[in-house]
């Protein structure tokens, strides 16, 4: 499934805080990953931005707002730009949420869950499979931190997920930290959840930090990855053969030195497992 | 599809409703109905986590692109008196967060009126101004260098919709600039720089290396760039500014500099 799809090595989720470090010292990066939506503008400093980092490093597209399992017709303005950014970026895939996040006349601008059911997996899995096909790259799902199960769920997260992605015949970006914080606040064994994902529909591993709060786990990106999430990952990753791995930090920045110093923890642990 | 429409609809009106001063979902949401509770929490409060990130997130946001109306009101009132009433009303309803609050400044407009509407108001406007101006598109841009002299003076121009003009009773401008410098809670316990009154003209504009800047300007300037917010040509400003029988011998020095900054764009309805 995954053997045209270039393993890119380990990435950082590219912020404009730490632009001015990236320009001076053009630090040796694998690859960044952007957030489409912040370059869907149509003029000024973003765009300018992008392509002077499209000159230094790959870059991989990775979504927050397409909204896959909202109950509305899919937004062919939304999907015309981010294909043109797609053009621009020459992204090897794009990736956004298993979620959704609209209704007719309202963006909630959060990645709300799904419920779990074999109606819903037709539903986003048929909208999948359209928006792989426009976008004509490959397009993969990432999974989601919850904090919310409904009642009408008939299935586990990862069987409503490997179902979607199955039937659509698309990819997963499996967000690893997600897994974990999900595990938490569900009460599942996150390890279970691993062993019933399809490896080879990962085309990319996402790792961040969270925070947390006992009773529940908040996916906040504000933290260094904890102890238990890189446990996790070094069960994944050579299962997955090998894929791109990505870091996010979106809160509580620090020094784009830092960031790629925690994002290099990943390398120390993929050398540790090849060698093992 | 008409469990997920349910539980969608349900959830949305939910995560939506005001956010209250403590910041707590209000009881009584019915989320028994579709959520299910974990070991650690009941199903309001796990719905209550989406309700205060969905809050969180927008008040962030309008205050990002609110730089100085946020200040002149301090985080919390900012938040109770104009925020959440106008995010009530006004949900976001396009994908992209920077746009959030495209209709602030006439919701304000509308609905405030406070002594101190007018600065509000304009630091409302001057506000979007700025953050539009940070991702507009250009107009197809002129190559006067290429253009016959008489081709120059019958080409339809118009101002770059990143540009803005302002006319207003006080120099908000630097005001605006000295106060940005530091946070909203530094406020809270030292007084607003000093604003000069009287009479005063503004363009806000996006330069050529992409940054928002601003200048003051003369009013005959002002009234020569207004003729431009709609296509004209040179030819027909210049008709227009001699029927007012005011002598402005500065136009040709004000026309070099603005076409060096690329203010006018043509007409996409002239191409």
């Amino acid at each position: 499934m995954n053997k045209n799809i270039p393993k890119l090595g380990i990435g950082i989720g590219l912020r404009p805080v730490h632009y001015e470090e990236i320009f001076s010292l053009k630090p040796k990066i694998d690859w960044f990953e952007i957030i489409s939506e912040n370059y869907m503008v149509e003029g000024g400093k973003a765009l300018e931005n992008l392509d002077r980092i499209l000159e230094l490093y790959p870059v991989v597209q990775h979504g927050v707002n397409l909204a896959i399992g909202s109950p509305d017709a899919l937004d062919w303005d939304y999907l015309k730009k981010l294909k043109a950014l797609t053009r621009r970026t020459q992204t090897p895939w794009l990736s956004d949420h298993l979620c959704w996040g609209r209704l007719p006349g309202a963006h909630f601008h959060d990645l709300l869950p799904l419920p779990y059911t074999q109606e819903v997996i037709d539903y986003v899995a048929e909208r999948a499979r359209i928006v792989q096909d426009y976008l004509e790259i490959p397009f993969a799902l990432e999974n989601l931190s919850s904090y919310v199960a409904y009642h009408a769920d008939q299935m586990p997260e990862w069987e409503f997920y490997t179902a979607v992605v199955e039937k659509a015949n698309i990819h997963m970006m499996l967000d690893v930290n997600n897994i974990y914080v999900s595990s938490r606040n569900h009460g599942f064994d996150p390890l279970e959840y691993i062993k019933h994902i399809p490896m080879e529909r990962v085309l990319q591993i996402h790792l961040a930090g969270h925070t947390d709060h006992v009773d529940y786990v908040l996916d906040t990106h504000d933290h260094p990855v904890r102890d238990e999430v890189w446990e996790l990952y070094a069960a994944v990753w050579p299962l997955t053969g090998g894929v791109s791995t990505l870091l996010e930090w979106d809160e509580n920045f620090v020094s784009f030195e830092q960031t790629w110093q925690e994002a290099l923890k990943a390398k120390a642990f993929q050398k540790e497992l090849v060698s093992a | 599809m008409k469990q997920l429409e349910e539980i969608q609809r349900w959830f949305g009106k939910t995560i939506s409703q005001p956010l209250t001063e403590k910041q707590t979902l209000p009881k009584g949401c019915g989320a028994d109905k579709y959520i299910a509770p974990s070991p650690t929490l009941n199903a309001h409060q796990r719905i209550e986590l989406y309700y205060q990130q969905y809050w969180w997130r927008l008040l962030g946001s309008l205050q990002t692109n609110f730089p100085t109306v946020t200040r002149l009101f301090g985080y919390s009132l900012f938040q109770q008196q104009l925020a959440i009433p106008y995010l009530t009303q006004h949900p976001p309803t396009h994908w992209a967060l920077c746009r959030l609050g495209e209709t602030f400044p006439d919701w304000i407009a509308k609905n405030y009126q406070k002594e101190d509407r007018y600065l509000v108001l304009n630091a409302a406007r001057i506000d979007w101004a700025a953050q539009k101006a940070f991702w507009v598109k250009d107009l197809p841009k002129v190559d006067f260098g290429k253009l016959s002299k008489n081709k120059i003076l019958n080409t339809p121009l118009v101002l770059q919709p990143h540009l803005k003009l302002f006319s207003l009773q006080g120099d908000l401008f630097s005001f605006r600039e000295t106060f940005l410098e530091n946070e909203p809670d530094y406020y809270t316990s030292h007084p607003f720089p000093k604003m000069n009154f009287g009479e005063c003209h503004f363009v806000l504009y996006r330069t050529l290396k992409n940054r928002v800047s601003w200048e003051k300007i003369s009013l005959d300037e002002l009234n020569f760039l207004k003729q431009f917010q709609k296509p004209r040509t040179i030819d027909q400003v210049c008709s227009i500014i001699e029927q007012t029988e005011k002598i402005v011998t500065d136009i040709p020095i004000w026309f070099q500099k603005w076409t060096v900054f690329e203010w006018f764009g043509l007409s996409l309805s002239s191409l």
